[in-house]
């Protein structure tokens, strides 16, 4: 990984865990400005064939539009290519939980309190 | 006789609520909480009010007028300053505002009763009036019980067997409490009371003036009486508020006309009762529509001139004026004010900074999104939505 600037809240961070991929947006903003880069982050862990993506919302206190936008669009695209495919999210604040909920995305993203618990629940290396 | 309510605070605890409202307008159910006050006030025979205000005191002004559709005098004391054209409030706190009234015009001279603007009580005055001057006091506080987890919202007070207040404590930890006893924002006062009061300057009733009242051994009193108290302290407790009103556990006169039972509507709906899912206790205001296949859950205050689209489900919410709200939206336990979506305790979005327009927005915006937003839509009506995640 590149080192990152310490006054540089965006970025995406990127590992692989028990034979899932966990992505961590860095900045605790997830809007137009890093939307783009996120979803990049989504979509080249798909095209390289991760199908279990597990993004770990713990920095992110506010989501706009488009971050939701980047996240949808990658598990549409995800789907499309594998429907046992999914993207699970992890740590999700309490800002970003009520505009899941008033929206009904919390029907679409299953949220765990810790990314261990949302690797888990894939189920063990099958 | 005379009253003052004390409009002028900014209301910071009920953001964002009080973004553009100030806290004494907030409506409960379709009715300001002041207005609540200056009908308790008229019942017992206060009919000279004097209104401090600072922060949005257009709005308190322009609804109030002079005071005659309240069959009462009202007049206003306005804290602030105009700075390029626009009205900075700049408020005198609560003792300060007062003092500057009386420095004015002497208008304080005989016994008055001084009320927050931002609670609703059904108490009354007259009595404790009455047990006021039977004391001899200098200045009452008409006191509530509170849960000790509760006190650090208050003053609370340490009284003599006589009632009188030994010490006033504002806003102390549970820990440090010296009673249970709360401060309800609701006092008495003789014009002597101001003389305690420096002029010019900030001076708050409850930080300032009652500790110096209470350490010069001066007749100041605390007084429980049974009432009923609502006190809009926060977002949650204006939540609280509403829920308890509709439930009927806290009486209030239900405004427009109860159409079905516990459904109370005003005129000029598009309301298909027979085809829309809507379970009281609701209140829908004027010039609203609710579309078949939204569905309603009491409960729920629905604003004037709203529109609910299909697939709409809101349940135990106030919805402000002039809401939209889509088919996507999903509405539990939420106030919608303005641009904001706040939850009961507190934590809001904000809809429009966060682009989610296409799930709530204002009745009367043209609609337009980006693209991604109609991705988003798209989304939203896809078959994906209809077979939720499982584990």
């Amino acid at each position: 990984m590149m080192e990152q600037a310490p006054i540089k809240s965006a970025g995406v961070d990127l590992f692989e865990k028990g034979g899932v991929t966990v992505v961590v947006p860095a900045g605790c903003r997830l809007d137009a400005e890093v939307a783009g880069e996120f979803r990049s982050a989504l979509l080249d862990a798909v095209a390289r064939g991760d199908r279990r993506l597990v993004v770990d919302l713990v920095a992110v206190d506010f989501i706009d539009s488009s971050g939701l936008g980047a996240l949808v669009s990658a598990l549409r695209h995800l789907k499309q290519l594998d429907r046992a495919g999914d993207i699970r999210l992890a740590n999700v604040q309490p800002p970003v939980s009520a505009v899941l909920e008033i929206i009904r995305l919390n029907r679409v993203f299953l949220q765990f309190g810790a990314v261990d618990e949302a690797i888990a629940s894939f189920g063990a290396g099958t | 006789m005379k009253a003052s309510i004390l409009a002028g605070g900014k209301g910071t605890r009920v953001r964002p609520i009080t973004e553009t409202i100030p806290k004494p307008m907030i409506p409960i159910v379709s009715k300001p909480v002041m207005e609540f006050l200056v009908e308790v006030l008229h019942r017992h025979g206060f009919d000279e009010i004097l209104v401090t205000t600072s922060y949005l005191s257009s709005e308190i002004e322009n609804y109030f007028r002079e005071g005659s559709r309240f069959d009462v005098q009202i007049g206003y004391s306005f804290e602030g300053y105009y700075a390029n054209g626009t009205v900075v409030p700049d408020g005198l706190g609560s003792a300060g505002g007062l003092k500057k009234v009386q420095d004015f015009s002497g208008f304080f001279d005989d016994t008055f009763v001084v009320l927050c603007g931002d609670a609703i009580i059904d108490l009354d005055l007259t009595r404790a009036l009455e047990l006021h001057r039977r004391k001899g006091a200098i200045a009452t506080i008409v006191l509530k019980e509170v849960p000790l987890e509760a006190v650090v919202k208050y003053g609370v007070v340490e009284l003599a067997p006589d009632g009188r207040i030994l010490r006033f404590q504002e806003k102390p930890s549970p820990r440090e409490a010296v009673s249970t006893c709360a401060n309800t924002g609701v006092y008495i006062f003789e014009p002597e009371v101001l003389d305690f009061v420096p002029p010019g300057r900030y001076f708050d009733i409850g930080a300032d003036l009652f500790p110096r009242l209470a350490e010069r051994r001066l007749p100041f009193y605390g007084l429980s009486l049974p009432f009923s108290w609502i006190d809009i302290g926060c977002a949650a407790d204006y939540w609280q508020a509403t829920q308890m009103i509709l439930r009927g556990e806290f009486r209030i006169d239900m405004p427009g006309r109860e159409v079905l039972p516990n459904i109370w509507t005003e005129i000029n709906l598009a309301v298909d009762f027979e085809h829309t899912d809507i379970q009281g206790p609701v209140y829908i205001g004027s010039g609203t529509r609710i579309e078949p296949g939204a569905s309603i859950a009491g409960p729920t205050v629905i604003g004037r001139n709203c529109v609910i689209e299909p697939g709409a489900r809101v349940e135990a919410c106030v919805i402000g004026d002039y809401t939209r709200l889509s088919g996507f939206a999903e509405l539990h336990e939420k106030i919608v004010s303005g641009r904001f979506c706040v939850d009961r305790y507190g934590s809001e979005v904000d809809l429009a900074r966060g682009g989610y327009t296409f799930v709530i927005d204002d009745a009367r915006e043209r609609r337009a999104w980006t693209s991604e937003q109609q991705m988003l839509i798209d989304f939203l009506r896809s078959p994906a939505m209809r077979e939720p995640a499982t584990r």
